[in-house]
């Protein structure tokens, strides 16, 4: 489904954060990217996520060469993700509510199904009653809890979580793992970096390695 | 066709929102596009007033034509019929021969003369009114008549024609080269505006394309929020027209009571206001795309 071929991914200044990752992710797979920092565990997510394309090589996602795609179309492949961000990126001048509603405006659906789905998803995650916070007024914990549902929101077929527990308490950590396994029986792959211990002990699924740019142990790559 | 309707009706309602949310500045940008747009709009009312007063003040221009002596009846009459159908003859008047004596007699003092006269000189004549005082009908009918079998010399008075049409040519040049140069400047103004909407709003805008926005669903409100500051700044222009309409309309009544003119300014017909103001509005979409754009063009590499 998710299928890196020879990956190389450089950044201007000669930064090259990824070299020759090659890797195949079933649907349906729990996989953790473990490294340290600096390690391109969140290049890896960005480039499965189709947020960046690779320097070289190639990202097929369901068969699609995300190099080969255009604007409309990757933005097509993108609304096919859960993308939840490391620095988080909520708007703070938008409610929870208008947080999590902008996947479903960006999708297209009907008001009122959208409506309905907003307030499902921050059900989920437990913010049903802060609906009309702003994210400023939520705490640490919370605001993740509206990062995943916003990634939620729309039922993505992939879910990428860039350091979901980075930051958290032990308890809001506990909790956020839980949500991620739960949508992951669900049937969804989940794609969760992270060098947080908890979350390397919590979370049951396939685990790969990056060092230094280079994917140094993976139970399934591809040549 | 639904879901496509949809966004653009949320995009509207977004733009209408966020106008009504920032009311000074929004209110001012508004307030200088009407401003720049009222120069051109006053003027080319301006020009289109002076054009129909020049019309009703030298009458319409005519075109003479003298037949040959030997014109029967009925060849007359198929020349009056053919010149009753040029669409350039407003109306047709014949001057028979024995008129045009008598007239030149009476108002050239030349009655003696005339009686003198062994036999009438005079061929008969048609005098054509022309419909409109451009310089292109008038020749066209003068060179159709001149065509015309008995037509043996025509005569029209086209040359002041053709200096009220270059002077009314020069005119229009002059108010659209000032109309162009503020339509730039408002494309100009809606890209400035626009681009510093982007800026305050580019943490948005970066996430919904990471999360799969189109450039369109990006485009989208920038662009109706351009077009509603385009038509709005229009309405703006037509107000300050309308009001200097009423202010010189005021000043010209005195003149008309003192000279026996019939001059106003007034104002154009409601389909031109319509077509303007639609106009304008394009222009600022067409700014604000031009801007979002510029954003995109810059922003992610895909």
């Amino acid at each position: 489904m998710l299928t890196l071929s020879h990956v190389c991914k450089r950044y201007p200044g000669g930064i090259e954060a990824l070299r020759d990752v090659s890797l195949a992710i079933e649907r349906g797979q729990l996989v953790l990217v473990e490294g340290d920092s600096g390690a391109g565990k969140s290049t890896l997510l960005r480039l499965l996520g189709a947020i960046e394309l690779p320097s070289s090589g190639s990202v097929l996602v369901d068969g699609q060469n995300t190099r080969a795609l255009g604007r409309r179309a990757l933005a097509a492949l993108r609304r096919q993700f859960g993308v939840i961000f490391q620095d988080q990126k909520l708007l703070f001048d938008r409610s929870a509510f208008e947080n999590v509603m902008l996947p479903l405006d960006i999708g297209g659906f009907e008001r009122r199904e959208a409506q309905r789905r907003a307030r499902a998803a921050l059900d989920k995650v437990g913010l049903l009653h802060k609906e009309k916070a702003l994210p400023v007024a939520l705490s640490g914990g919370e605001q993740q809890r509206l990062c995943i549902a916003r990634a939620i929101v729309h039922r993505p077929r992939v879910i990428v979580a860039d350091e979901p527990t980075g930051n958290l308490d032990e308890t809001h950590a506990q909790r956020v793992l839980e949500m991620l396994d739960s949508f992951n029986a669900l049937g969804v792959t989940m794609i969760v970096s992270t060098h947080d211990r908890m979350a390397r002990e919590r979370l049951d699924g396939r685990r790969i390695r990056l060092q230094a740019g280079t994917l140094s142990e993976a139970s399934a790559a591809v040549a | 066709m639904k879901a496509w309707l949809l966004a653009h009706l949320r995009a509207f309602s977004d733009a209408w929102r966020r106008l009504a949310a920032q009311p000074l500045a929004a209110g001012l940008s508004v307030l200088v596009i009407g401003i720049a747009l009222t120069l051109p709009l006053a003027l080319a009312q301006m020009l289109v007033q002076t054009q129909r007063f020049a019309e009703r003040f030298t009458g319409s221009p005519q075109v003479s034509l003298f037949l040959a002596m030997d014109v029967a009846a009925d060849q007359r009459q198929a020349l009056e019929t053919a010149l009753r159908a040029h669409p350039g003859a407003k109306s047709v008047r014949f001057v028979g021969r024995d008129a045009a004596l008598a007239d030149l007699a009476k108002s050239a003092g030349l009655g003696d003369v005339a009686q003198a006269l062994p036999a009438n000189p005079l061929p008969d004549a048609f005098v054509v009114d022309v419909r409109g005082t451009s310089a292109a009908t008038l020749e066209q009918l003068r060179r159709d008549a001149a065509a015309l079998p008995g037509v043996e010399h025509v005569q029209s008075d086209h040359e002041w024609a053709r200096r009220l049409d270059a002077l009314v040519s020069l005119a229009r040049s002059a108010v659209l080269a000032v109309a162009v140069l503020l339509a730039a400047g408002l494309v100009a103004i809606t890209f400035n505006t626009i681009r510093l909407q982007i800026l305050g709003r580019r943490a948005e805008i970066e996430l919904a394309q990471l999360i799969g926005a189109t450039d369109g669903f990006v485009r989208r409100p920038f662009v109706y929020f351009g077009l509603l500051q385009g038509l709005l700044g229009a309405l703006v222009a037509w107000i300050l027209v309308a009001a200097i309409a009423a202010a010189l309309d005021r000043e010209l009544a005195v003149l008309n009571r003192l000279y026996g003119s019939a001059l106003h300014f007034g104002l154009p017909a409601p389909l031109t206001v319509a077509g303007l103001s639609g106009l304008c509005a394009l222009l600022g979409a067409l700014g604000a795309a031009l801007s979002v754009q510029d954003y995109l063009r810059r922003g992610l590499s895909k």
